[in-house]
């Protein structure tokens, strides 16, 4: 081995060695780099990890404020649909199974019961129960529930470990690890109570929970006053339902009797008149017969006495007769013989018939009938009579001072002719016009006492016009006048 | 069409009959003809109700090769979660074959007891096999070793789906329906197999934030410690005084909505673990299923909005997996925790769910306490994990 080669290796050494130096130091460089940003990232990590723990700090607030308000706002539209649904319930049962079926499926407690005093002052009955399996347990706690509640309006919060011995009882006999009680207050007094209940004790009722039960509790004693009126006006329904039957039967046994009465009334007015009838022909043929002096010479004062009974029989048979003909009407007896006539043709007879009576008192005769009126369907004979009654009655009651008009007027209608016989004469007080069609009512004023009459006309009237199944009516006013009216079918609408 | 499926439900509240007219509505809706026999009677029903009774009277109605169920937190129909009821849901078909199998003691040996289950089932088909259908104790036993156990049996890729049996809240003791026979501490499944297609999908629509932590002291589903420091602190760490005031019921309410992630290599989601329990003495938080010591986990944090739209997104999943076949029904797993979150929104969850499906399939299923399903199910054949506060929806469909 020369020294050259020594030299070679050596130098070749020194050069190994310093690049080695080189390399090492180069290394040593770099790691201690990537040490610091190692330590960099690290710090990076932890001063993430830092931010994490805020996000996740924020995260909770808002979880737990989003399920307390979730909770609310789920509470408040399951109250809100359980108002819907109650709107129209007025049965106690049907509202218990609905509130406790809201608690337990949309408010998500475990168990829920529904108590109410089924009379005032009563204990509280379990009406509906949700998620409680022992019923025995129920009826058991209803007398901690009352002794509980007695001096708490606002409802009680309670749970398993509750220091109260009741509470504490409540909560061990349903199994609940907590529970809410809610009285029901109606005009304070407690109607009934609400029980919900959670059985595990991370789902512990809270105060949240409290105000809904409170807002439930508001709204169910909403529901039960409207029940209790429901049922109050049901039943003084129901009672007075009752009475209008009773008053009606009443009603109907006296129409009964007095149609009875009526017909009793009839029928004797129609006998007593035939009675009657008999001795006065006999009393009329008798004092003509005197009259005419066959039976021997008769003194002046005695032909006018007899004169006189002559003119009250004759008087006395038509008030019979009329009677007699009222009677009949009434009680059907007599038919009206329907004929078609011209209602214009009767009533310018009438007028006609009647003039000298118009003449002799100075009374003015207006007629005011419409060209091509219809014939009518009519008993012509009694139409005639009323006619002639009206009339005459204005002839009689008509001042005979040459200022008396008497108007019989003809309007027709779309089924039927209205026609009214007008007067400005003496006119009827308002207080008499309603007995004015009664049999045998006479006005009560001093020119009547003077006036004959029997009473009868106007009631025979109205007979024939309701027989032609017609009204009547009348209108008047003291000093001005008075106007009968009365109404005729047309013949079409009173042929079948 | 050679396949029948009605559903029925009844409100077990003061109903004595109810199971029966569960049963008989199933039938009516099946419209099953004369001499048909019934293949698969699924049957969920709240745990408040003496069980024997209603597991007796569906069978005795219905007289099915295969009934298997468990009881629930709530049962689910087309039209949205009930309470305190009882779901039954009818199957029939010429082609599907099925059939059940349990196995007990899951508290005591989880992984024997999927394996049993899974082993029993097994012997009953005798064409292609297809998925397992499960329905483990929720509260007894080690969920991820249930199904541990099932895949020794069937194959680690095999599809398991399933929810694990709850008990309306009240965690103390879930039952498990075998034919006419009602179990507890053990799991109940059904294998299907034959002319049938299935889709899974799963989603629970949670998100990781903050830094990962580290499991360095755990023992299945217990954790001991995080990042050295007890369980339990992590969460008073992020939640500050607000942890404080809440006690430690309200801590193991907290972690519904904050649960653990642990992120699973290749998988779009993580893994969701909810607590069960706080020990308050050490601070140690107990779940429902595996954390593996060394693996890393992250606080998860969701929305409404998001878990809303999981369940849309796991139905796609889930129709996905039956390539454009028409599904003849569906079932949901989902998750308490889901239920309890939404509150009122869960019947929403479930017609978004039937809205995704389409409104004429028929749909039942549970609130359950733990969810079996495969992450990447749209392959159909990944490995089955134990989720929590999922949703998980099964489509069936018969292969023409």
């Amino acid at each position: 081995m020369g020294p050259e080669l020594i030299l070679v290796l050596t130098v070749t050494l020194g050069f190994s060695f310093a690049i080695l130096l080189i390399l090492w130091i180069h290394g040593q460089k770099k790691l201690y780099e990537s040490s610091k940003s190692l330590a960099y990232f690290k710090k990076l990590c932890e001063e993430l990890d830092q931010n994490t723990k805020i996000i996740v700090k924020q995260d909770l607030e808002l979880t737990r404020t989003h399920e307390s308000l979730d909770k609310r706002a789920r509470g408040l539209f399951a109250l809100h649909e359980l108002g819907n649904k109650m709107g129209s319930v007025f049965d106690e049962s049907v509202m218990a199974e609905i509130v406790t079926k809201t608690l337990t499926e949309e408010f998500g407690f475990d168990k829920a019961a529904f108590f109410m005093r089924l009379r005032e002052k009563s204990t509280l009955f379990c009406l509906r129960s949700h998620g409680i399996q022992e019923k025995e347990t129920i009826e058991k706690i209803i007398t901690l529930i009352e002794q509980s509640l007695q001096n708490n309006a606002g409802g009680i919060l309670g749970s398993a470990d509750d220091d109260r011995p009741d509470i504490h009882k409540i909560a061990s006999d349903l199994k609940l690890d907590s529970f809410l009680l809610m009285p029901i207050a109606l005009k304070s007094e407690k109607v009934g109570v609400i029980l919900a209940g959670n059985s595990l004790s991370h789902e512990k009722i809270g105060e949240d929970e409290r105000d809904l039960l409170s807002l439930l509790a508001d709204q169910v004693a909403v529901v039960i006053d409207n029940t209790k009126l429901y049922e109050q006006i049901r039943q003084s329904h129901h009672l007075l339902e009752a009475k209008v039957q009773e008053r009606t039967r009443e009603l109907e046994k006296m129409n009964d009797q007095l149609k009875h009465l009526s017909d009793m009334k009839s029928d004797f007015v129609s006998s007593a008149s035939h009675e009657l009838r008999t001795p006065l022909t006999s009393i009329k043929g008798y004092s003509s017969i005197l009259i005419s002096g066959k039976l021997g010479p008769v003194s002046q004062e005695q032909q006018e006495r007899l004169e006189k009974i002559h003119r009250h029989s004759n008087e006395l048979v038509e008030m019979i007769n009329t009677l007699l003909d009222i009677s009949r009407i009434e009680r059907g007896k007599t038919e009206m013989k329907l004929e078609r006539f011209s209602l214009k043709d009767l009533i310018l007879k009438v007028v006609d018939l009647l003039q000298p009576q118009y003449i002799a008192r100075k009374i003015q005769s207006k007629v005011d009938i419409p060209e091509n009126m219809e014939p009518i369907s009519g008993d012509v004979a009694h139409l005639q009579r009323v006619l002639i009654n009206l009339l005459s009655n204005a002839l009689k009651y008509t001042p005979d001072n040459g200022s008396g008009v008497i108007t019989v007027k003809v309007n027709p209608a779309e089924k039927e002719y209205q026609i009214s016989v007008n007067d400005n004469g003496v006119g009827i007080p308002q207080e008499a016009l309603p007995k004015l069609f009664t049999e045998f009512y006479r006005v009560d004023t001093p020119m009547n006492q003077e006036i004959k009459g029997t009473g009868l006309g106007l009631s025979l009237v109205k007979k024939i016009v309701e027989a032609h199944k017609g009204a009547i009516w009348v209108e008047s006013r003291v000093g001005k006048g008075t106007a009968f009216y009365f109404t005729l079918p047309h013949a079409s609408s009173t042929q079948p | 069409m050679a396949s029948w499926i009605g559903i029925g439900h009844a409100s077990l509240e003061e109903n004595p009959k109810a199971a029966e007219e569960a049963a008989m509505m199933a039938l009516k809706n099946a419209q099953l003809p004369d001499g048909q026999s019934v293949n698969l009677v699924l049957l969920f029903c709240s745990s408040l109700y003496p069980q024997t009774k209603i597991v007796e009277s569906v069978y005795s109605t219905l007289y099915p090769k295969v009934l298997v169920g468990c009881s629930s937190a709530g049962e689910i129909i087309s039209s949205g979660s009930l309470k305190r009821s009882v779901v039954v849901l009818l199957f029939s078909s010429d082609k599907i074959e099925v059939s059940a199998g349990f196995g007990e003691s899951a508290h005591e040996n989880p992984r024997q007891a999927g394996q049993r289950a899974s082993f029993m089932a097994a012997q009953g088909i005798k064409k292609e096999r297809h998925a397992f259908l499960i329905f483990p104790d929720g509260l007894a036993g080690n969920g991820s070793d249930i199904l541990r156990g099932c895949q020794e049996a069937l194959g680690t890729s095999f599809p398991i789906i399933g929810g694990s049996a709850a008990d309306d809240y009240s965690f103390k003791k879930t039952f498990q329906f075998f034919q006419n026979k009602v179990l507890t501490n053990s799991v109940v499944g059904a294998l299907f197999g034959g002319e049938v297609s299935m889709g899974v999908g799963i989603r629970h629509g949670w998100s990781p934030i903050g830094k990962p932590r580290k499991v360095t002291k755990s023992y299945l589903n217990r954790v001991d410690e995080l990042d050295g420091s007890p369980a339990a602190n992590l969460y008073a760490e992020y939640f500050g005084s607000v942890a404080e005031e809440l006690k430690q019921e309200s801590l193991a309410r907290l972690t519904l909505a904050y649960p653990l992630g642990m992120s699973i290599p290749g998988e779009e989601e993580y893994l969701l673990r909810n607590v069960l329990r706080v020990d308050p003495a050490t601070g140690a938080l107990i779940y429902s299923a595996d954390i593996p010591e060394q693996s890393h986990v992250r606080l998860m944090m969701s929305s409404r909005e998001n878990i809303l739209s999981a369940a849309r997104r796991a139905t796609l999943q889930a129709l996905n997996g039956l390539n454009g076949k028409k599904p003849l029904f569906a079932l949901v797993f989902n998750s308490v925790a889901r239920k309890k979150l939404l509150r009122f929104q869960a019947k929403e969850e479930v017609q978004t769910i039937q809205q995704a499906l389409g409104e004429s399939v028929p749909l039942a299923g549970f609130y359950s306490y733990g969810e079996q399903a495969p992450l990447g199910a749209a392959m159909h054949r990944g490995q089955s994990h134990f989720h929590n506060e999922s949703v998980v929806v099964v489509t069936v469909a018969e292969n023409s």
